[in-house]
Order: structure tokens, then C-alpha cells, then sequence
């Protein structure tokens, strides 16, 4: 039967390597063919759970089914359920049908134990004792039921808290004085005690709450009973106490001991057991929030109770007040009675309740919590008003339209200020929950981000646009060639050049510029573009203004700016035929003249490392290289050796080359990356125009510095503003040593003079010397001095400069504080001041 | 009040010049006491304004304070939340006066506050009490106006 167990609880569990595996035989394996299978399965299936399998009346009741399957014949078979067709006759008499419901479920949260008073509850032998007790007993010398479960708990507590393992050695349980002691001071833990404490928190005696019992007769307080039965009762706890071996006389739960780290499974009478929970993982992080929520939970619960008992403080008042209120009633009734009988008229305003009382209250309590800068304010005013009753006190009257007026406006300023006090006093300011109604919501026009960058790009386009109108009107007259600023105007060659060793800083130098000079001067002579060539400016409508980035055409107003130009290619139609002989002769001298010539590589510069690590700078003239020009024919030789086949289809190629090699007729079609002549070509116009050695860049002082242009300008500016600094406050400081020099002279004088006037004071000999000491301690001494008080210690120069703390001051100390004190901007004002004190000082205790 | 009255009804009686002055000082006491008491209970009744403020005051701090976290009338719900998800943020706490359990418990506070806005510029003590104007007329429970009910 051991597949069908294991299969029969229909848990596949994955093969684990732990895990031994049964090994099977063939004939260990059940035959499970044809109708035996159908038995097992079924037999497997029971649908109840394993222990129930058992049960008989299911047995049976699978049996005979079995046996029904298999065609034999058997009686019905059920398992038996209780009647419950049967009514109870009794059943009215038990079960009311009235059931009121609860107004709440969920009446309150706290435990039984702070709701059912005493916890100690009375059994047979202490209701013996307790009527054997009292047989022989009067009145109030009678110990109530209450007042003994009272006492009887106390015990219980003090020698559960203080002798939680008594039970390991009972002898050892405590003495009724020492209970007595500890009894009586007041247990926190102790229901009673936050009663207590709220009730004198509160002012009010003998708190209870709604919650708590409340017995016919309230028991007397502890204190009284420990003192009236406290001796008598003890000896009956202590038996009860040690005939349960020391163990509390009431079987209390037993709980897991929490210290213990395996848990107690077997023992079953413990409850409320740990939950097994996976522990989450414990970071740091976590820990904090931990902490932090439960402080903030904390916060929360004292503020929240802070505002119950403030609450509940003004329920007390305002029950006092309503006595109060009653009190007032009854003596106006039995003044108006006394009136009446008296005949008194009048004198009756202590009868009536004064209406605007409360808003006048109102009003003052608003004033009290009014902030500062209002109470000011209305101060001020009040002065003023004032003021004005001395000046004009006959215009000020009363009941003047101005007084009440100003009266009014007070009222409603002091309520304004009451109102922004209100809202001052609470810090953090109440949000305000403004839901407009959907009537009072504007109807604006939503104006999206695109729009408004358009209208901004718009904008400037124009602005633009305009600038460069007006720019245009002024230079009515004048070309302007800077236009194209990549035309060279002028060659520049070096004169000197051997001259220049050092070439980094030319672009700088002005003496390296005044070698320079111009070779030949580019400027275009463009009389023949100007009389030859058709003008068109920005306005003309014959010119069609294309979109350079686009390619669509733009209109052709006076915001799609174009600048000015000439048609040099002359192929406008109107005067093409006009020119035909003149044309070729006066445009190629105008060529000829203005040919650019542009600069070329003077030298070749090659760096390298050679040996030793060496740096090499090889340099070669590039025009006059023979060997190279050399070279170059050579390979043109070759070029013609070697005549390559053609590459037939690529006519584009044909034309290019058509253009770059008009010389060689004969060899029409050769492929441009074969021929050796074009590679020579491309060489020699790359010797031309490129460089191996990049573009010559004086380097920027930023890039060696290796931070942003604009940092090293603010650091460059910064050190010249330090630099001027400093050097001013070197000026500055030589000027406060030598006025400090000065008056420490001045000093040293006066105290020379006093010495000479007073003799060789005995008394005074020590403050002599200790301000004679400080004195002498040249400027650095008393520099240190007013270090000290600059960096505010407090100790020596709280009584600022007192001869004692002169005294302190070492007369030669290493002055880097007082060296400080100047750059931190201590006047020399501040410096002399307690030079001064120290002198005054001096004199005084002379006197 | 019953006692004094029969005083009253009992000296009636008499129509005596004698028993006269003896009432006039009784009278005088009466009053002089009356004014002291109508002191007393001012005084307390000002003391009350002053913890209804302080209340008002100490509540709405309360309030916005547990705006993120939450507090002992709108539940701690916020307060599981936060440390589970960062990424999320939780929901502020909106408070109206439905929660001013502390101050608006008190009725005299609310006819207070109403008359201090009747007599106040429209302006409104605070938005969330300025909402208690729009009540035409006082009610014993004070919830939110702004909710439609």
C-alpha cells in the first residue's frame, strides 16, 4: 500500500537530492489493470481528509458502494445525521426572539482588566475568612468585599513584582511592612494610577470614566485600608499564598518566555504563542524609518492626548461655569424679589446679561493673541489719537464722527490682526481647500507650450529682421565686404623668420607682427563687378528667395532678409548678348587681377620621438622640394607606362575626370581611384592644404588649466581683486600695528607716571604687573587678546578684558589668531577697546 | 430662589420703616454678591474662550501635522504605507471641519465663531470655518458643508 498513500494525497513534490527515494520492484508495483485499478482509485478518492478515512460509518458506507459497483446486492447504507425535522418544544423558553441590536459593535478598546476595577476576584475561602473577619466587627470597622479585593490585589502585586520567583524558596516571602511600603507608592503600571493621575491633572476628585464599574458604596482610599486591615488581612494572604507553594493565588496565563529562544512547543499550556514569521531583512535604513515612525507615532499620540485633556479641562470649566450661570440666576431672582418688596426702581444692569459681552470677549482675547507688529501699530495710532485729544480736545469729542469712526476702524483692524494671529499661531499653515464650483471656473482659452515658443521665436525672427533693415538703410551706398569673411585680404608672411624661435605667442605679439609683411594686397578692384555685374538688393521682385535648409521657397518680403548682391556670372538674359566680345576680356583681367592666392603650408612639420626619447621637429620646405617635385614627375612618368583598362560605365567619373587632367587628351577614361596620376594629384593638393600637424591654436590658458573659459576668467579676475586686496590690507595692517604701537606706548606712559605718583604700590603689584605684562606683550600680545574676543570665547571675555583674564594672556604667545584678525575684518576700533579697559581698569583699582 | 422667595412673601407682611432698613442691607449684600458672582463666572466664561482658542489652535496644527501621516480621527492608514513603496507618494490627508472633533465639540465655540463672522468682514475666520457661515441655521452636529447632504 505504499503508492497508494503517497499518490492517495495528490501532492507531487519535486525530487530532492536530500531526499532518499523509494525503490521499487516490479512486483512490489501493485497490478493495477482493469477493474482492480478502478477499486484503488476509488479506494484513493475519498474526498475526507486521511484520519476521517477511517471513520466507520464512511467505511461502510465506501464498502457498499463497492460492493453496489461490483453488481452484488447490499442494503442502503448512509451515514447518520442528527433529526432535524423535529421542533424543540422548549425552545421558545430559552431563545427570546427579541434581540436588541448594539448601537455600536464596537463599543470601546479597552482590556477587560482596565474596565472590571479590582483585578483580585474573591473565592469561597477568602468569603469565610472575610465573614469570620467581620462577625465581631461595626459600621465602619467592617472590611467590605470591595475593600478587601483591593487590599488582597496590592499584596498580590507588590510580591509578583518584586518577587516574581518566589515560588523556588516561599520562605523567603515578604513581611507586611515591606509590602506596606512598597504598596503605597504609586505603581505606573496600575490601572487606578492613570485615573489618579488624570483626576488631579484635571482638579477633579475621584475620576472614574464611563467605563469604569461603579460599586454602591466606593471603596475607602488604599491608604486607609492598609492602615485599618492591612495586618489582618496578611496573614490570611501569606497562608493562601504559601499553600499554592508561592505562586500567585490565582492561576495567571502562562506565556511564552520571550527570552528563551527555542520555543516551548511541548508544553501545552501556554497561550498566546509567537507567530513564526520570516524576518524582513534588517538594513540600517530600515531600522531608522523604524525608529523614526515610532517617534513620529509618539509625537502624534501625545499631541492628540494633549488635546483631549485640553478638551476635557474645558468641560470641567465649562462645568463650573454653568454653576457659576446658576448661581448668577438664583441671586437676581432673589434680588428682583427683594426689589419688589422693597419698590426699588432702576439699578439694573447687574440683571440683564449684557448682549455684545461675548463679542466684547471675543474681541479682547483677539487682542491679546494679536501679533506683535498689529499691537504696534494700533499702539501708535493710539498715541496718535491721543496727541490729538491734547491739541484739539474740544473737535475730539466722544461721540465725534471721527472717533467713531477710527473706533471702527480699530475693531476691524484688531479682528483682521486677531485673524492673521489665528493663523500665525499655528505653524504650519491650514492649506486652503478651495474647490471652485464649476459655474465660477473661468473660461479661458488653453494656450499650449507651442504657441508660446512660436510666438517667441516669432518675435525674435522679427526683431532680427529689423536690426538688420536698419542697418542696411545706413550703409545706403556702401558695399560691404566683410560679408565674406573667408576671403584672405591680405598674405601675411614672416620677414624674420628665422628670427622667431619662439612661435606660440606670435598670434600675440605685436612685435612678432611688426616682422610681418604684406606681401600682397588682396584688395579686389571691383570696378569692373560693379559697372559690369546687374545689382540686385533685398526688395528686388525678380529674385526668388529659397530656404537654404529646406529648400522651399520663401516670400519675398523685407523679414526674409537676403543681402545685396551681383551677378558676376552675367547670365541674366537682357545683357548677355551686350557683352559677348567686351565681356571675355574685361572679366579675365578682372580674374588675373584678383587671383586669391591662397597662403600655402610654409613648411612641412613632422614630430617625432626618436632615440632616447628624444623629441624631433623635422621640418621641410615644401615649394622648393626638389626631390619631391621629383617624385611627383616620376609618377606621372609611370602614369603613362601604365595605361589601365577603363571603366566603361561610369560616366560621372569620365567628366570628373575630364576637369582634373585636361592635359592628357590621349588617355580619356581612366578610373580616378586607379590612376597613379590622380593619387600624385590628391597627394600634392593634400601637401597643399592639409596639415599632418593640426591647425596651429595658441593654447588657451583655460584649456591648460584644464577647467571652463569662463571659470578662468572669473579665477583670473578673482586673483587681480586678491591681489589688490591683499596688497591693501597690508597697508592697512602696518596702519593698526603702529596706532596699536602707539597707544601701548601711551599706555606704558601713563602707568609710569601713576607708578612714580603712588610709589611702589604693594597691593597693586600684581594688577601692575598682569596689565604691564599684557602691556608688554607688544602689539601681538593684545592682538591675541581681541583674537580671543573675536572668536568669542566666552570664558576669558565675557566680562570683556577683566584684569584676570589679562592675566591669562601669555605675553609673547605665537600671535596666528591675532595674525587672523585683521583679514576677518576686525576694525581697529574693536582692536583698542579693551587696550582701553585694561587702562581704565588699571586706574580704577589704583584708586 | 424658593427660600428667597418666601423670605420675600413672608416679610410682606410686615410694613415696618425698621424691617425696611434691614432689608435695604440685605439687598445691598444680595447685590454686592451678585456682582461678585457675575465677576466670577465672567472670568470663567473668558477662561473658556481662551481654551476653545487654544484648542481651535492646537487642533488645526494637529491636523495639518498629520497631513502625510495621518492621526487619531482619519486613522494611521498613511502611516504602514510609506516605508513600503517610495516611489509612490501617499495621498494627503484633507481635513475639514468634520474632523474638528476637539474644538467644534464645544457649542458655544461654533455660535462663537458664527457670530464672530457675522460681525467680521466677509472675509471668513479661516476657510474651513468660514464655511460654517453658509449654515442658515445652527445645527447640532457640525459636519462639513461643503459636503452636499
Amino acid at each position: 500500500m505504499a503508492l497508494p498513500s503517497t499518490t492517495g494525497r495528490f501532492r507531487q513534490r519535486k525530487i530532492s537530492v536530500k531526499q532518499t527515494l523509494q525503490v521499487m520492484k516490479q512486483k512490489d508495483i501493485p497490478d493495477l489493470d482493469g477493474e482492480e485499478q478502478q477499486r484503488e482509485l476509488q479506494h484513493i478518492e475519498t474526498g475526507v481528509e486521511k484520519g476521517e478515512e477511517e471513520e466507520k460509518d464512511l467505511q461502510a458506507v465506501m464498502h457498499a458502494t463497492d460492493a453496489k459497483f461490483h453488481g452484488a446486492k447490499v442494503a442502503d447504507v448512509s451515514i447518520p445525521i442528527p433529526d432535524a425535522s423535529k421542533m424543540w418544544v422548549d425552545a421558545s423558553k430559552y431563545y427570546q426572539t427579541k434581540y436588541q441590536f448594539p448601537e455600536d459593535y464596537l463599543k470601546f478598546s479597552s482590556t477587560v482588566e482596565d474596565t472590571s476595577g479590582c483585578q483580585y476576584c474573591m473565592d469561597e475561602l477568602d468569603d469565610e475568612f472575610l465573614i469570620k473577619y467581620n462577625s465581631d466587627k461595626e459600621g465602619d470597622k467592617k472590611c467590605t468585599e470591595d475593600e478587601f479585593e483591593i487590599l488582597m490585589y496590592n499584596m498580590e502585586r507588590v510580591v509578583n513584582k518584586k518577587q516574581p520567583f518566589l515560588s523556588m524558596d516561599p520562605s523567603q516571602i515578604l513581611g507586611f511592612d515591606e509590602i506596606k511600603e512598597i504598596a503605597l507608592v504609586p505603581d505606573e503600571a496600575d490601572p487606578t494610577f492613570i485615573h489618579r493621575q488624570l483626576g488631579t491633572q484635571l482638579g477633579i476628585q475621584n475620576f472614574r470614566t464611563m467605563l469604569d464599574a461603579t460599586p454602591k458604596i466606593m471603596p475607602r482610599p488604599f491608604r486607609v485600608l492598609l492602615e485599618l486591615f492591612g495586618a489582618d488581612i496578611y496573614p490570611h494572604w501569606k497562608g493562601r499564598r504559601l499553600t499554592k507553594e508561592g505562586n500567585p493565588i490565582f492561576p495567571r496565563l502562562k506565556f511564552e518566555d520571550p527570552s528563551q529562544q527555542q520555543r516551548d512547543d511541548n508544553d501545552p499550556y501556554v497561550c498566546f504563542r509567537r507567530r513564526e514569521y520570516r524576518h524582513a531583512r534588517k538594513t540600517r535604513r530600515a531600522d531608522m524609518q523604524g525608529v523614526e515612525k515610532l517617534r513620529l507615532l509618539d509625537r502624534d499620540f501625545r499631541n492628540a492626548k494633549e488635546l483631549l485633556l485640553m478638551v476635557a479641562q474645558r468641560e470641567v470649566k465649562r462645568q463650573k461655569e454653568i454653576d457659576a450661570e446658576w448661581a448668577v440666576f438664583r441671586q437676581r431672582c432673589a434680588i428682583k424679589d427683594m426689589k419688589r418688596e422693597l419698590g426699588i426702581k432702576g439699578e439694573d444692569q447687574d440683571l440683564i446679561d449684557h448682549k455684545r459681552r461675548r463679542i466684547n470677549i471675543i474681541r479682547k482675547v483677539k487682542d491679546s493673541t494679536m501679533s506683535e507688529r498689529e499691537r504696534l501699530k494700533i499702539k501708535v495710532r493710539a498715541d496718535k489719537k491721543s496727541l490729538h485729544k491734547h491739541g484739539s480736545s474740544a473737535s475730539e469729542g466722544p461721540d465725534s464722527l471721527t472717533a467713531q469712526l477710527r473706533r471702527q476702524q480699530q475693531k476691524q483692524m484688531a479682528q483682521r490682526a486677531g485673524l492673521a494671529s489665528q493663523e500665525s499661531v499655528a505653524p504650519p499653515p491650514v492649506q486652503p481647500y478651495v474647490k471652485l464650483p464649476s459655474a465660477k471656473i473661468p473660461d479661458l482659452e488653453m494656450t499650449t507650450v507651442n504657441t508660446v515658443l512660436k510666438d517667441k521665436l516669432d518675435g525674435i525672427k522679427k526683431a532680427v529682421s529689423d536690426k538688420l533693415i536698419k542697418r542696411k538703410l545706413q550703409d545706403e551706398g556702401w558695399v560691404n565686404f566683410t560679408d565674406d569673411p573667408y576671403n584672405p585680404y591680405f598674405d601675411i608672411s614672416p620677414n624674420g623668420e628665422e628670427l622667431l624661435r619662439e612661435r606660440s605667442h606670435l598670434p600675440f605679439s605685436s612685435i612678432a607682427s611688426s616682422t610681418y609683411t604684406i606681401q600682397d594686397s588682396r584688395q579686389i578692384d571691383f570696378t569692373y563687378v560693379f559697372s559690369n555685374s546687374k545689382h540686385y538688393s533685398n526688395n528686388d521682385s525678380e529674385i526668388v528667395k529659397v530656404n537654404a535648409a529646406t529648400g522651399q521657397v520663401i516670400r519675398n518680403d523685407r523679414h526674409n532678409f537676403m543681402p545685396a548682391f551681383y551677378d558676376l556670372a552675367g547670365k541674366d538674359g537682357d545683357d548677355s548678348e551686350d557683352y559677348g566680345l567686351n565681356k571675355g576680356s574685361a572679366q579675365e583681367s578682372f580674374y588675373e587681377k584678383n587671383r586669391l592666392n591662397v597662403s600655402e603650408v610654409l613648411f612641412k612639420l613632422r614630430k617625432r620621438i626618436g632615440r632616447a626619447g628624444c623629441q624631433w621637429i623635422d621640418r621641410k620646405r615644401i615649394t622648393d622640394s626638389k626631390d619631391y617635385q621629383k617624385y611627383l614627375d616620376e609618377i606621372e612618368d609611370e602614369q603613362l607606362v601604365e595605361d589601365e583598362p577603363m571603366d566603361l560605365d561610369d560616366e560621372s567619373e569620365k567628366s570628373v575626370e575630364d576637369i582634373e587632367e585636361p592635359v592628357e587628351g590621349t588617355r580619356k577614361r581612366v578610373n580616378v581611384y586607379d590612376s597613379r596620376a590622380s593619387v600624385k594629384r590628391r597627394l600634392k593638393s593634400r601637401f597643399m592644404f592639409d596639415s599632418d600637424l593640426p591647425a596651429f591654436d595658441p593654447v588657451d590658458p583655460s584649456r591648460l588649466n584644464q577647467i571652463d573659459p569662463q571659470t578662468q576668467e572669473i579665477r583670473f579676475g578673482c586673483m587681480l581683486l586678491s591681489k589688490a586686496y591683499d596688497g591693501m590690507h597690508q597697508i592697512r595692517q602696518k596702519q593698526i600695528e603702529a596706532y596699536q604701537q602707539r597707544l601701548i606706548h601711551q599706555q606704558k606712559l601713563v602707568q609710569q607716571r601713576h607708578q612714580r605718583l603712588h610709589g611702589s604700590g604693594s597691593g597693586s603689584g600684581s594688577v601692575n604687573g598682569s596689565v604691564n605684562g599684557s602691556a608688554n606683550g607688544s602689539a601681538n600680545g593684545s592682538a591675541n587678546g581681541s583674537a580671543n574676543n573675536s572668536s568669542g570665547s566666552k570664558s576669558s571675555n565675557g566680562t570683556n578684558g577683566s584684569i584676570s583674564a589679562q592675566l591669562q594672556l601669555p605675553d609673547n604667545s605665537t600671535p596666528r589668531k591675532g595674525k587672523s584678525i585683521p583679514k576677518r575684518g576686525v576694525t581697529s576700533k574693536s582692536l583698542q577697546s579693551p587696550i582701553k579697559e585694561v587702562s581704565k581698569q588699571a586706574q580704577a583699582l589704583k584708586n | 430662589m424658593t427660600a428667597e422667595a418666601k423670605n420675600g412673601t413672608s416679610t410682606e407682611g410686615q410694613s415696618a420703616a425698621a424691617a425696611g432698613s434691614s432689608k435695604k442691607a440685605e439687598y445691598d449684600a444680595l447685590k454686592k454678591k451678585l456682582k461678585e458672582s457675575i465677576a466670577k463666572r465672567n472670568n470663567l466664561d473668558d477662561e473658556l474662550t481662551k481654551i476653545e482658542e487654544n484648542i481651535f489652535s492646537k487642533e488645526t496644527q494637529y491636523l495639518a501635522d498629520g497631513t502625510t501621516h495621518g492621526n487619531i480621527i482619519k486613522g494611521f492608514e498613511n502611516f504602514s504605507k510609506t516605508n513600503s513603496s517610495s516611489s509612490t507618494r501617499v495621498k494627503k490627508i484633507q481635513f475639514t471641519d468634520e474632523d474638528r472633533i476637539f474644538s467644534l465639540s464645544s457649542s458655544t465655540y461654533v455660535t462663537q465663531l458664527r457670530k464672530l463672522q457675522a460681525g467680521g468682514d466677509g472675509g471668513g475666520f479661516n476657510t474651513s470655518t468660514a464655511s460654517l457661515e453658509e449654515e442658515d441655521e445652527p445645527s447640532s452636529d457640525f459636519s462639513t458643508p461643503r459636503k452636499k447632504r
